[in-house]
């Protein structure tokens, strides 16, 4: 188990973590749980944090992974997504409408309903790097992929924005 | 930035960006789910969150089992996909209460081969991708078994369950080809699964891996798994 500091520094990044995980499974019971469940990953194997490194970029990590791993096979969303794969009627996600009990957390705007329609590639970069700020640097270790390459999917997200809001009547505008 | 990379309106991004930091509520973490990773931090261990599933699905066979006798038989019982599930059982026992024990599993692993008669001339001991944290004797289907447990670096733990193996026969659908072998691979209630039999031993291999890219490293580790464990001469 973890030693009290380590778990006081993974505190500090909790809301953080949650905010992508609402944006991941756009409900909030399942957000604490995908949260909870990274936290017992990251302090059962925290000997394995190399001190000195990035301990918020691992903690991402651990959360996509753990989303990947047991929230992605629900969704049947595919692993990746060719360059054209631009389905605008594979936007169902599970727990796609607000819950009746109103545990929800999808944000009803149009904006919300467009990034909840962008593929799990595209939305956690969108995430990490707009909303949360993130170096394109940290975001690439998070996905596992260059930084290249957070360029271009930052770049076909914004593209894919662009074209779902106009399905809602809505233009790129401020 | 090189010729390939796309190519933006620095207005346009700067719009961009103040839109989602305008119009995009960031989500605070409750207080009692602050409260609960806290309490995380203490043992015992917590359950996971599909703890309640798993307990819902135990419920559920016992349940079956105590009305299995009064159904009416229709089919002959497939002893493969019976071994299946009772592994699979075997799994989600040891993910919600099998302990991490990697020091302990040198000087257990000798009294497990001789209490499940299953004795191991090579096993697969991990490395630094995969690490053996526990070997324990266990009862599958009215057979002795062993069963390895290993956690990979990203914290997946893996199953590899060996028992006698006779009258099993290995379905040839599903089967793929790895480096010379031919497993089976199935997924199973998001559980990835690797069967096959080596000599007079019915081996199975189980994991949480199951998507494409955690696929092919789950099939890295059947390959370490199969080449490092080598049964004794059959008799």
């Amino acid at each position: 188990m973890a030693d009290p500091e380590f778990q006081r520094q993974a505190l500090e990044h909790l809301n953080r973590l949650y905010n992508l995980a609402v944006y991941l499974t756009r409900n909030g019971p399942q957000a604490e749980d995908l949260v909870q469940e990274t936290y017992l990953r990251a302090f059962r194997f925290a000997h394995r944090f190399q001190p000195g490194t990035n301990l918020r970029a691992w903690m991402f990590q651990i959360l996509r992974n753990t989303f990947l791993t047991f929230y992605r096979q629900r969704e049947r969303e595919p692993a990746f997504l060719d360059e054209g794969d631009l389905d605008t009627e594979r936007e169902t996600m599970f727990h796609d409408a607000p819950q009746k009990d109103g545990t929800a957390l999808e944000t009803e705007t149009d904006l919300g309903r467009a990034i909840a329609r962008l593929p799990e590639e595209f939305r956690t970069i969108l995430i990490l790097a707009e909303v949360e700020g993130l170096a394109l640097e940290e975001v690439a270790e998070i996905m596992g992929c260059p930084v290249g390459t957070v360029k271009s999917r930052i770049f076909r997200a914004k593209e894919r924005l662009r074209g779902f809001l106009k399905d809602y009547g809505q233009e790129f505008k401020s | 930035m090189t010729p390939d990379e796309p190519r933006e309106d620095p207005g346009e991004e700067a719009r961009f960006r103040r839109l989602l930091a305008e119009r995009l509520p960031r989500h605070a973490a409750p207080a009692h789910l602050r409260a609960a990773i806290a309490a995380l931090a203490a043992p015992p261990r917590r359950a996971f969150w599909w703890a309640p599933a798993l307990s819902a699905l135990a419920t559920a066979m016992v349940l079956g089992l105590v009305a299995l006798p009064l159904l009416p038989r229709a089919v002959e019982p497939d002893p493969f996909r019976s071994m299946v599930s009772a592994v699979l059982s075997q799994h989600a026992r040891s993910l919600m209460w099998g302990e991490a024990r990697p020091e302990a599993v040198p000087a257990a692993l000798p009294r497990v081969m001789e209490q499940t008669g299953i004795g191991l001339s090579w096993l697969f001991q991990g490395d630094d991708e995969i690490q053996l944290i526990n070997a324990e004797p266990l009862v599958v289907e009215g057979r002795r078994a062993l069963a390895l447990t290993y956690q990979d670096t990203e914290g997946h733990t893996l199953t590899y369950t060996l028992l006698p193996g006779a009258g099993m026969t290995l379905p040839k659908q599903g089967r793929v080809k790895i480096d010379g072998y031919q497993p089976l691979l199935t997924q199973i209630e998001g559980w990835s699964i690797f069967a096959w039999k080596q000599k007079d031993l019915a081996c199975f291999l189980i994991s949480d891996l199951v998507s494409e890219q955690d696929l092919a490293r789950f099939k890295q580790v059947f390959l370490k798994v199969r080449q490092g464990t080598e049964p004794p001469p059959q008799s």
